[in-house]
């Protein structure tokens, strides 16, 4: 059996059944420099999915047969095969893993894959999806389990969890099952797609890799990202509204919380300047805290379309937040419009919506201070750092804190209960990464 | 000999209270709760004193309220003990068959079962208890009496429960500045299932698990024998420190969102839920429900799970149920959670034979000192109290 071979400097690897239903919908993106790839233990479901490269692994393992939703079979079958997987990752500069978890394959195999990824040094970011409430027990703690797995291995995971996409639909009576898969695989590739637009179209306002990878590297679980659009007389209020309320940005708290923004904007040639400047000046309102960086990319595939993307980070900065700062300001344009009082070019519709929207669990921060950063595609504008004194921004959320020293409450100084390798002391959901939105 | 009333006493020294109970034995035999006294405590962490003196002031306090209530004063108690060093282990000791006509004579029954309690014990270890489970003759299993039995080899099996020597010290030296005795000293998890579990429940299968506040105790009992017991050294403070985190408040405003809108898992009632605080300024803090009960429902859960882990194969023994007793068991929502993960008939304990007026007959939390009052009974009906009362346990502990 010979191995795929891929060469684009971006690759994003489909792993498992759900991971390629994920992935589909990013093919007809029009992305530039990125291979897909699917992998996966069972033959037939490769035979259903058009992406092209596929990749059948684990045979060994599991006879052909796939893994029977078990994750040691399919940790088994990936790391029975190593050398096969190590050409999807070889070359490139980042990766995404996507797969859903609770099974077997995505479960199994992604932490392996992650692992490869970082050793040929890569970037690694897994984006996988976790199972409804309702697919039981037992897939819970499969995917809790895969995701502490690869957070360990990856350097930044985004989960998504089904069960809050429903919630999208809980106005609708009865909504389709294929609809809430569809909005899940949705939410999936547009970060996806937002990433790599940002870092592959060329920028007005520039982003480059070495901005995200700062942003990204080493600091495991503590990143978020997501990408949203809209387009219409009223995109850049939409962007705004959808940032606010975006599941992988916890409804905009992960902004507030963050410590450093990575904001990228896309759109078509027909994108204002006061478009840019109002949606820069919301995010940087919202992340009060933060050091903002903003990028802008001109996209024509996007005409009248409007994409936002951003990436929060929840720990400083390895080198310190001081290091990040001015570097980063790109020509022109940003260091003026992006101070955080330079609201003036802010339109009615922006801020109006966003008061209205209000009710839900939104951060009790000034109403118009709530915008987020919609997902990145064509259009990435450079970012202008600004560190802003940490403020005393009341929490109301809480951030999954993977810190060296873990964070241990009122049991710290004391002797830890380890179990099996894990500090009981800390708190369970951040060890298992639930997620609070 | 007219038969007297005896007193016994139960001292509990938790991480939320220090707990003492006084009973009284009847002639008939019977049990009678006489008052529970109880104090909050702050010398105890994950269930093991970190602070001696405090420990102290608190037991006399406790000691004090129960002996006001009942109208007597207790010269002794039965010490509960509990600690992530705590572990029970089920351990087998083998006896070779010698005599000519190879029968099983009482002292190769003695023999077998001294091995196995001293199989394998680390040197600073005591061993708390040691509960005999049943005897293997060559191929013969679960044999409850094999004397007088032909056979070339005896095995006895023995669940012995053994704690960190010097950790257990800690909770003798804060009663010897209180003038009160120590009869024994027993593992808080066996004393919670003591007067969780009839014997029919014993007999059919049960698991007991006390949700403490510093530590999770569990002991699984099967056709009347104890088969497995151990502890985890977390608890309802664990929920709290992870809500106080999570939420980012004090641990006080904690433990009451805990209390007051806590439960065991999320529902769809409270998705979006708001917990609102009144604050001084007027504006008052708004906490989400989901978030606390998403916190708090990862924690049990994954308690459950890391005993449902321990046990391994000798879950499906429980099949008669799983007992919630402990301030934890008032967490709304639990049994359905438990039950969701063990897969077993859950249900909430209540103390069984126990007679008196006593509200706390009725409140999980006082499962455990309840319990040692029905160890000491036990033991006073082995032995009379006289005997008892010879402070054996050190020379039993160092006499190894």
């Amino acid at each position: 059996m010979e191995s795929l071979v891929l060469t684009a400097r971006y690759r994003v690897l489909a792993i498992g059944r759900a991971g390629a239903a994920a992935v589909l919908p990013l093919l007809s993106e029009g992305l530039l420099d990125v291979d897909y790839a699917v992998l996966d233990t069972d033959p037939e479901a490769l035979a259903q999915t058009s992406i092209p490269n596929r990749l059948n692994f684990g045979e060994a393992a599991t006879f052909g047969l796939g893994t029977g939703s078990d994750p040691a079979r399919g940790r088994a079958a990936a790391e029975a095969e190593l050398d096969r997987l190590r050409p999807l990752v070889a070359g490139a500069r980042l990766v995404f893993l996507v797969a859903g978890l609770g099974g077997g394959t995505g479960s199994g195999a992604s932490p392996v894959l992650a692992r490869l990824a970082r050793e040929v040094g890569a970037l690694t970011l897994g984006v996988v999806t976790l199972p409804f409430d309702c697919e039981g027990h037992q897939r819970a703690r499969h995917a809790r389990e895969a995701v502490i797995a690869l957070r360990s291995a990856a350097d930044a995971v985004i989960c998504v969890p089904k069960q809050r996409v429903l919630a999208q639909f809980k106005d609708i009576d009865k909504p389709a099952l294929t609809d809430v898969l569809t909005a899940a695989n949705a939410l999936t590739g547009q970060s996806i797609s937002g990433v790599i637009r940002l870092l592959t179209r060329p920028g007005l306002l520039p982003l480059d890799f070495a901005h995200f990878e700062r942003l990204l590297r080493g600091r495991h679980a503590e990143s978020c990202f997501a990408s949203v659009e809209a387009s219409g007389p009223h995109r850049t209020r939409d962007v705004v509204e959808q940032l606010r309320r975006h599941p992988f940005l916890d409804r905009g708290q992960a902004l507030t919380e963050a410590h450093a923004v990575l904001v990228s904007v896309a759109a078509g040639p027909d994108v204002s300047f006061t478009e840019i400047d109002t949606i820069f000046t919301h995010v940087q309102n919202l992340c009060e805290r933060a050091e903002v960086v903003t990028g802008t990319t001109l996209d024509p595939v996007l005409a009248e379309r409007l994409v936002v993307t951003v990436i929060a980070s929840h720990v400083p900065a390895p080198a310190g937040p001081a290091a990040v700062g001015n570097s980063v300001v790109a020509p022109g344009i940003s260091g003026s419009t992006l101070r955080p009082d330079s609201g003036a070019a802010l339109g009615p519709d922006l801020l109006l919506p966003a008061v209205a929207s209000d009710r839900t669990a939104g951060p009790p921060a000034r109403a118009g201070a709530t915008l987020m950063s919609p997902s990145g595609s064509s259009l990435p504008v450079a970012a202008a750092p600004i560190v802003v004194g940490r403020k005393k921004v009341k929490p109301v959320q809480s951030v999954l804190n993977f810190d060296p020293l873990p964070n241990r409450g009122r049991f710290e100084g004391m002797p830890a209960t380890v179990h099996q390798g894990e500090d009981l002391d800390v708190p369970t959901y951040l060890r298992q990464g639930v997620a609070l939105n | 000999m007219l038969k007297r009333e005896t007193f016994l006493a139960g001292l509990e020294i938790g991480t939320a209270k220090v707990c003492a109970a006084i009973g009284v034995v009847t002639p008939a035999g019977g049990l009678q709760l006489l008052s529970v006294g109880s104090y909050p405590s702050t010398g105890v962490r994950k269930g093991e004193i970190i602070d001696l003196a405090r420990a102290t002031r608190e037991i006399r306090e406790a000691v004090g309220l129960a002996e006001d209530k009942a109208g007597t004063e207790i010269s002794s108690v039965y010490l509960g003990v509990t600690g992530g060093h705590i572990f029970g282990d089920t351990k087998r000791g083998l006896r070779p068959i010698a005599s000519s006509d190879r029968a099983i004579s009482p002292e190769d029954v003695t023999a077998a079962l001294s091995h196995a309690k001293q199989d394998n014990l680390p040197g600073d270890h005591w061993i708390l208890h040691h509960v005999r489970q049943d005897f293997i003759v060559d191929d013969q299993q679960e044999v409850k009496d094999p004397v007088g039995l032909l056979g070339n080899r005896l095995e006895a099996r023995v669940h012995v429960i053994t704690g960190h020597g010097l950790r257990i010290g800690n909770s003798i030296r804060a009663l010897t500045d209180t003038q009160i005795g120590i009869d024994e000293i027993v593992f808080n998890g066996f004393a919670s299932a003591m007067t969780t579990l009839s014997r029919a429940q014993k007999e059919a299968g049960a698991l007991v698990i006390d949700l403490g506040a510093g530590t999770t105790e569990y002991a699984l009992y099967y056709r009347d024998i104890l088969r497995h017991s151990g502890v985890l050294a977390v608890g309802g403070d664990h929920v709290t420190n992870d809500i106080a985190l999570g939420l980012r408040i004090g641990a006080t405003l904690a433990e009451t969102l805990k209390i007051e809108h806590g439960g065991a898992f999320v529902d769809e009632r409270c998705r979006g839920g708001r917990i609102e605080v009144p604050s001084e300024t007027g504006t008052p803090a708004v906490y989400s429900l989901e978030h606390l009960r998403r916190i708090q429902q990862a924690r049990l859960e994954e308690t459950f799970e890391l005993i449902a882990q321990g046990l391994g194969q000798l879950l499906h023994w429980a099949r008669g149920g799983v007992y919630l007793v402990g301030g934890g068991a008032r967490t709304p929502g639990i049994v359905t959670l438990a039950q969701r993960i063990f897969q077993l008939p859950v249900y909430l304990g209540h103390t069984q034979d126990l007679s008196g007026s006593s509200a706390a007959l009725e409140q999980p939390e006082y499962s455990c000192v309840l319990g040692l009052l029905r160890y000491g009974a036990l033991r006073l009906r082995q032995k009379p109290k006289g005997f008892a009362r010879v402070r054996n346990f050190f020379q039993d502990a160092f006499s190894r």
